[in-house]
């Protein structure tokens, strides 16, 4: 289970701070597929850090059980000057999970050939990309983190992606922030709308979109002053 | 007391593992690759010998060149390399407080750990050098010496963590740590000792920690050399406070330019 008790987080900004985060309190299931709603700028990335536990919160609490994956298809742990293979098994000694076993994954499924034995600084962004989802999928977590990636690469491995990820589900959780309704309904069960610090409770992702349609996008301003007084 | 037991073992693993990254990723894609953190030593002992050829000088105490310099070479590599590394660990291995609970301080630690490693290998490289050219040089007091090096080891690990901490919250402070640090290789008696500066300097140098950690390690070193001038007061007072402002600044300030937790 993931708790938010009363948790608020501010982006400070010359004129007024910028509300992410506004005394939320919430919980999430171990392996349940939660599908968050949110505008670009509403605070998804914000939101990934302080569920993994990368960023506290200014004030609340955030109690997150240990088996919550990295970003899904992330590739800022992967350093230029190290090979493909250096990368992933680092990366899994710090997971502490079976080094061979991972990078052995890492390479059939990322399937960038030759590549995976060289400096990642070398590798299209598409191959980066692709050994990133490879790592997500390597790993097994009771709950995988996305912040709007559910796959990766070009059209063809995003399948292989998108499948491997709908099979992982069958077996762990996952909370994806999205701005796209479809893919909230693709790969969630339950949904929220993010808007003006407030976590929504909806009962489809067809509702949070709703709702963030009723807000008026970016330029509304009447969710944001109500936020502000409520804080 | 399992539970603690493997949370150590977690928390070594993790430490071993920074370091196996950052010896990987520091010289990546140089053919001499890590070699260079070895190599760069010997060729500072060479250019000062050179140049003490150059110029006629000797040492103030009746020892040969190369060790006289040596000592005074490896504790400032120590030093200098510390604070480079525990900077640059702060933004090279920075991502990897998403996999596995890294934290700032582990990437900080490892890297202060890896330098101290790195200074016992470069010291006996060079002790294996100098025996096999002049013989072996006897190191008098093999406690003082490490006392010596241990109290750089400190000092450089108080100024690195307050360097990389100053570093993630601002820019400018990044910039200007090296500046800062460069006059350090002029004063701290690399190639001089204590008692040949002048007695009009003596009150001002008594404050540089690094001047009193060299005369310490020269005084375990050399039967002929036993400093006055050293105070280990001196070094570990500095570190207290460098280590003190590095966690208040931390608290301070919570999280770094880009949003990073800096626990």
């Amino acid at each position: 289970m993931i708790s938010l008790l009363n948790v608020s987080r501010y982006h400070p900004d010359k004129a007024q701070p910028n509300i992410i985060l506004n005394n939320v309190s919430t919980q999430f299931p171990r392996k349940e597929s939660i599908g968050i709603l949110a505008l670009s700028g509403a605070g998804k990335t914000t939101l990934a850090r302080i569920l993994s536990g990368v960023e506290r919160p200014d004030a609340g609490h955030v109690r997150h059980h240990k088996s919550l994956s990295p970003p899904l298809g992330s590739t800022a742990g992967f350093h230029a000057g190290l090979s493909g293979a250096e990368n992933v098994r680092f990366l899994a000694r710090l997971l502490r999970r079976n080094v061979t076993e991972t990078t052995d994954y890492c390479e059939s499924f990322a399937d960038i050939g030759a590549y995976f034995h060289r400096p990642v600084g070398q590798y299209a962004p598409v191959m980066r990309a692709r050994l990133g989802f490879a790592f997500s999928m390597s790993v097994e977590f009771d709950t995988y983190l996305s912040d709007g990636i559910t796959s990766a690469g070009d059209h063809g491995f995003r399948d292989k992606c998108e499948a491997a990820l709908l099979e992982r589900l069958t077996r762990s959780g996952l909370i994806l922030m999205s701005r796209h309704a479809r893919t909230l309904n693709r790969f969630c069960t339950k949904f929220y709308a993010l808007h003006a610090g407030q976590l929504l409770p909806c009962s489809s992702s067809e509702e949070a979109q709703d709702i963030l349609d009723y807000a008026g996008g970016y330029g509304n301003t009447y969710w944001n002053e109500a936020a502000r007084h409520a804080g | 007391m399992t539970h603690l037991a493997n949370g150590a073992w977690n928390w070594a693993s993790t430490i071993h593992t920074i370091m196996l990254r950052e010896v990987r990723c520091r010289f990546a894609g140089d053919p001499l690759g890590y070699a260079w953190t070895f190599l760069v030593p010997l060729l500072w002992i060479g250019t000062l010998m050179f140049f003490f050829t150059l110029l006629g000088r000797t040492p103030a105490i009746p020892v040969d060149t190369p060790t006289f310099i040596a000592t005074g070479v490896v504790p400032y590599v120590l030093f200098r390399y510390t604070i480079t590394s525990m900077s640059r660990v702060a933004s090279t291995h920075r991502h990897l407080v998403n996999f596995g609970g890294v934290r700032v301080s582990d990437l900080l630690f490892a890297a202060a750990l890896l330098e101290a490693l790195n200074a016992i290998i470069i010291f006996v490289m060079i002790w294996v050098l100098i025996s096999a050219i002049f013989g072996p040089p006897p190191i008098h007091n093999p406690l003082e010496f490490i006392n010596g090096l241990l109290l750089t080891a400190v000092f450089g690990a108080a100024v690195g963590r307050f360097a990389a901490i100053l570093g993630m919250v601002s820019e400018t402070a990044k910039r200007m740590v090296p500046v800062v640090l460069r006059p350090m290789f002029w004063i701290s008696g690399i190639f001089f000792t204590a008692p040949e500066l002048p007695s009009s300097l003596l009150p001002y140098m008594q404050w540089n920690p690094l001047l009193h950690a060299i005369e310490i390690t020269r005084s375990g070193v050399f039967l002929d050399y036993s400093s006055t001038f050293a105070n280990m007061a001196v070094p570990l007072g500095v570190s207290a406070v460098f280590l003190i402002a590095s966690y208040v600044m931390q608290t301070a300030f919570r999280r770094s330019r880009d949003g990073m937790e800096l626990t």
